[in-house]
């Protein structure tokens, strides 16, 4: 076995063992820690006889077994990234909710006269009524 | 597509025919879709029934004479503070009816919602949408009312080119506009003259129906989507549009317009 390979082999072993014991304690949902198992295990796999993914690439068409493996990991790469954009825009969603309620729950009034005047520090109405036109 | 043409009380300009030469000819298209005394004061009681939403972010130095010369037509201002650095809140309690804070800042379209699920709360009968930075002038409100009360429309939405050409406008920001307005009719098939002005008014039923869910700015398109979907009659009335250096440098650049449509693009396509 070459030293890259047992590099990467420790790497992958290790990333697939924390991964179970991640989902075992619940600390990642059970979705996403059986999904990196997996793909650790088969990366193991991969490491230790790089033939494999050359014939399953040709089995698709592929020459290398590299490209495919790059090809994959667009992919997989590519589909987290939008389920991730979904996710946030969920919870965005979600804080919107949450900030709106805290709003009309905590509405507060204000006179209820109408001021008479706009507060004297700031542009007075017909400061606002004089359209600037800049020179466009 | 064909949308636009399910709503028996469309726009009556086209925009080609919105050019008009004098902005005030009474017997132009535009001068008929408001009433030619759009600026006497409506009835007491029908001024009760409007809330006047504004949502503002980081207006201490405009918001307090917007506010102040609303309320001496229309009692009913609710303020959205969308979670302002500056002492939005505080000059908006001196000045508005009701105050609303957003703990964080949503977008315009976040607190455009908030204002008028608020006011639904309140009983409102009519809403109206009304920009924070003094573009808009209070009297308009009454002629965007007007159809509405006459049973004509149950949206009637702010157009500034209905009007004739407006030369306060500078070339730059209207040649964005008429994208803006092109690229509504392309997508949602909806005729308008002018995609993106912040006064609108709305019927009780129409504001019930009305759901933001793209916080930022890409809310405009959002309440023409609604038009659309829901086939609710709607027009266009004709508004004045102050452009001080103050609401041009607020305002949305012509850059921002594109990441707008992209927002809009983008979340339709994950709905």
């Amino acid at each position: 076995m070459e030293p890259k390979q047992l590099i990467l082999l420790s790497v992958f072993a290790a990333l697939a063992v924390a991964s179970l014991f991640a989902t075992s304690t619940r600390r990642v949902a059970p979705f996403v820690g059986l999904v990196v198992a997996l793909s650790s295990f088969l990366a193991c796999l991969a490491v230790l006889w790089p033939d494999l993914t050359t014939r399953l690439a040709q089995l698709v068409g592929i020459n290398r077994g590299a490209d495919l493996v790059a090809y994959a990991t667009t992919v997989v790469v590519f589909v987290g990234f939008l389920a991730m954009y979904i996710r946030l825009r969920r919870v965005r969603s979600d804080l919107t909710r949450l900030v709106r309620q805290m709003a009309i729950a905590e509405a507060v009034e204000g006179p209820t006269t109408p001021p008479q005047t706009a507060h004297p520090d700031n542009a007075s109405q017909s400061d606002l009524a004089a359209p600037t036109t800049p020179g466009q | 597509m064909t949308a636009a043409h399910a709503n028996p009380n469309a726009a009556p300009n086209a925009p080609g025919a919105s050019a008009s030469p004098s902005p005030a000819a009474p017997d132009s298209p535009a001068a008929r879709a408001a009433p030619s005394n759009a600026d006497a004061p409506l009835p007491q009681h029908i001024r009760d029934g409007v809330f006047v939403v504004i949502a503002a972010y980081n207006e201490t130095q405009t918001l307090p004479a917007v506010v102040a010369e609303l309320r001496h037509l229309y009692d009913n201002v609710v303020v959205v503070d969308d979670g302002s650095h500056d002492a939005t809140f505080h000059a908006a309690r001196r000045c508005a009816r009701y105050v609303l804070r957003h703990a964080v800042n949503r977008g315009q379209g976040a607190a455009l919602q908030t204002g008028i699920d608020f006011a639904l709360l309140h009983d409102a009968r009519y809403v109206v949408t009304f920009d924070a930075d003094g573009q808009h002038r209070p009297e308009d409100i009454a002629a965007l009312l007007q159809p509405i009360l006459a049973g004509r429309a149950e949206i009637a939405l702010g157009s500034r080119f209905l009007s004739g050409a407006p030369e306060s406008i500078p070339l730059s920001r209207r040649l964005v506009l008429k994208l803006a307005v092109l690229f509504t009719r392309l997508v949602n098939g909806v005729k308008l003259t002018d995609a993106h002005n912040g006064l609108r008014c709305f019927s009780r039923s129409a504001a019930e129906r009305i759901h933001i869910s793209a916080d930022r700015m890409a809310h405009a398109s959002e309440i023409i989507d609604l038009i659309r979907d829901t086939g609710l009659p709607y027009t266009e009335v004709p508004v004045t549009i102050r452009y001080t250096d103050y609401s041009l440098a607020k305002g949305q650049s012509s850059l921002a317009a594109l990441r707008i449509m992209i927002h809009y693009i983008v979340g339709r396509l994950f709905d």
